[in-house]
């Protein structure tokens, strides 16, 4: 399932097969009001029943070497604040490494992220389709990726959530696990397909 | 007509920052500065919170650096204390310091630099990032990733987590070792020797391409400055200040860190939230001198541990022994690494690494304390007063980027001569010129230690100053 050549090219990558391997990642600074929901969604995750086995991650910022995690699971999700949107308000979307087919077969419109193209892509600004075009480039590995977005109405500092951001954080959970069971159940199934 | 070339914001640097390069009617470069936009608060908002908390908020300073702070802050804690760790708390403080070196200067070199040093500053930008780096040279990208998980993985093991982990406080840490964790720590030291000495041959056998170009990038005259133990080998957690000229001449050696203030003088320009700090005895602006790994070699007779020292005599057979160019930050802060893991494992498997008593405790007993160490770009000082109830009442953090702020306005205005030049403006030049500004790998965060959201503002000016257009957002 090797995705690198030496000329630069680059081969499409089956999605894994096999059992479910979660791996969950909220992120965001938890000293700047919502921008860390991702931060607190996953300390709520991580004590989680419905995610048991799945790996939960409360970071502070993406960084280059969790496409080594990344390439490990069969399921990525990804847990963010957003501006784009009202406050509390979940976003759930599709996420592709530039390069790759979208999760419907066509062309990636995940539209955001630079994964590297364009003058540098910088650590302090590490994005979902870089750390997927890493672990795709260096591991073989293409999860199937899942951005949460969640809705903020404030950045500035502080160490608490807004009101309703805060009490959106169980529909975040939620949708979360949702999405973890709909996934381990597709795992399952292919399991028992004959070979 | 005169131009003002801007480059805003500078890519694969920690932290937000703009260049300007002012042309005259004939496009020679007649000046060039590297303006650091942010304005933080760090010093200010601290004021008025019990010293003791000063460690993690300190740490919050920076996502990509916290420890430095944490360990600096806690030795400024210390003093106010006047308190010494117990030795094995000493020593876990400076297994977690070690640590960050080591995922600093990967992440410097590995994500940021090396897409310059593989593909060259000439080739296509889509192609000379991290992910070019992968495509082509994957055991690069992979050894980064390693050693940046390791470094990580020593943080969050010892020190509690990742980032703005908490294990470090004053007396000392909060949690002795155990062996599980150090075992568990030892065995990944081969491997991570390993992905060092692997780029590190990388790195020699391609240098000589970038022999004409290290001889303009950021190549001039200064002072160095760094730790030094008392054998006179590199100490990035405690010993003495060594000052060297760029002969070699020893300025000041055995010098307290504690009165760095006595040495060291700050200054502030009206174009940059950035401090520059300079050489007293030399005066502003000729004081200037550099920091970091470039510097911990320059000033240190020998790191201290067998493998770097064998490498820091080749290095020094290559380039010199004192190397000049700006350059070879990027061969040292290798050879860097390479002694902070092996000093990592040194220390882990010391005798009494195991020991339970790790943290001395102690009230308010000086009103003023002073924290130095050497973090991954170089010298940190923490510098507190507190009134009798340990309540903080002043704080000045000089940071190893600012103490490098001189240097890279120089390095900037030299490559920006070079290659900047008449009325065609490429991509190419534009790089070398942010390029060398890499060499320093500043951490921009740290050095204007802010908090909140960073305006870029984009102004072209005429010769004058005369503010011709301006951009904000």
């Amino acid at each position: 399932m090797a995705a690198a050549r030496g000329d630069g090219g680059v081969t499409a990558v089956p999605p894994p097969r096999g059992p479910a391997r979660v791996l969950v990642i909220g992120y965001g600074n938890a000293l700047r009001t919502d921008d860390g929901v991702g931060w607190h969604a996953a300390r709520l995750l991580a004590g989680d029943p419905r995610l048991a086995g799945a790996v939960v991650l409360a970071c502070h910022q993406l960084a280059p070497e969790l496409a080594l995690d990344l390439s490990a699971a069969t399921l990525v999700i990804l847990v963010d604040a957003s501006t784009a949107a009202p406050p509390g308000t979940i976003t759930v979307r599709p996420l592709a490494a530039p390069g790759a087919s979208s999760p419907d077969g066509g062309p990636d419109r995940s539209g955001a992220g630079s994964a590297g193209e364009g003058p540098g892509a910088t650590s302090h600004h590490v994005d979902p389709q870089l750390l997927l075009a890493l672990a795709r480039e260096l591991y073989g590995a293409a999860p199937e990726a899942i951005e949460v977005s969640v809705g903020v109405a404030d950045m500035g500092p502080g160490e608490a959530l807004t009101p309703r951001v805060a009490a959106g954080l169980p529909a975040v959970a939620d949708a979360v696990a949702r999405l973890v069971a709909e996934h381990e159940e597709r795992a399952a199934g292919e399991e028992r397909e004959p070979a | 007509m005169s131009r003002t070339i801007v480059i805003d914001p500078v890519t694969r640097i920690e932290g937000h920052s703009k260049i300007t390069i002012q042309l005259d009617e004939t496009g020679e470069v007649t000046d060039a500065h590297f303006h650091v936009t942010q304005f933080r608060g760090f010093e200010r908002i601290t004021q008025g919170r019990p010293v003791h908390e000063m460690p993690a908020l300190m740490a919050r300073i920076c996502g990509i650096c916290p420890v430095s702070h944490l360990v600096a802050s806690a030795k400024a804690v210390d003093d106010i204390m006047a308190v010494e760790p117990t030795p094995t708390g000493a020593d876990l403080r400076r297994i977690i310091n070690l640590g960050q070196i080591v995922q600093s200067n990967a992440l410097s070199f590995f994500h940021l630099s090396s897409p310059d040093l593989l593909f060259g500053f000439d080739a296509d930008p889509a192609v000379r990032n991290i992910i070019g780096v992968a495509r082509h040279n994957p055991q690069l990208a992979k050894d980064g990733i390693g050693l940046r998980k390791w470094g990580q993985q020593i943080i969050e093991w010892v020190a509690g987590k990742r980032i703005h982990p908490e294990g470090i406080v004053p007396g000392g840490v909060t949690t002795p070792l155990t062996a599980e964790v150090r075992d568990r720590i030892l065995a990944g030291v081969p491997e991570a020797i390993a992905a060092v000495e692997r780029a590190i041959a990388w790195y020699k056998s391609d240098m000589m391409r970038w022999e004409e170009e290290a001889s303009t990038f950021g190549n001039f005259r200064s002072a160095f400055m760094g730790l030094v133990d008392r054998e006179g080998n590199v100490d990035h957690y405690g010993g003495w200040l060594r000052v060297v000229d760029a002969d070699g001449k020893t300025l000041a050696d055995r010098i307290d860190p504690k009165l760095f203030n006595d040495y060291i003088g700050e200054a502030v320009e009206p174009w940059s939230y950035l401090k520059s700090t300079y050489w007293k005895a030399m005066g502003y602006p000729d004081g200037i001198y550099r920091v970091g790994p470039l510097a911990r070699l320059n000033v240190a007779e020998r790191t201290g541990t067998p493998r770097a020292d064998e490498e820091l005599e080749k290095f020094r057979w290559r380039v010199g022994r004192v190397a000049g160019s700006s350059f070879h930050y990027h061969y040292a802060r290798l050879i860097d690494t390479l002694h902070g893991i092996e000093k990592i494992e040194e220390l882990l498997r010391g005798p009494d690494i195991l020991d339970k008593h790790v943290r001395s405790f102690a009230g308010i007993n000086r009103n003023e304390g002073i924290g130095v160490s050497e973090a991954p770009r170089g010298t940190l000082m923490h510098h507190y007063k507190v009134d009798d109830d340990g309540i903080v009442q002043w704080v000045n953090l000089v940071i190893a980027t600012g103490h490098n702020n001189m240097a890279m306005n120089r390095a900037v205005l030299q490559v920006a001569r070079r290659h900047v030049k008449g009325q065609t403006i490429t991509e190419p030049m534009l790089n070398r010129v942010e390029a060398v500004i890499r060499c320093y790998d500043p951490c921009l965060s740290c050095s204007t230690h802010a908090l909140g959201q960073m305006a870029l503002q984009i102004q072209l000016l005429a010769p004058d100053g005369t503010v011709l257009d301006e951009l904000a957002r």
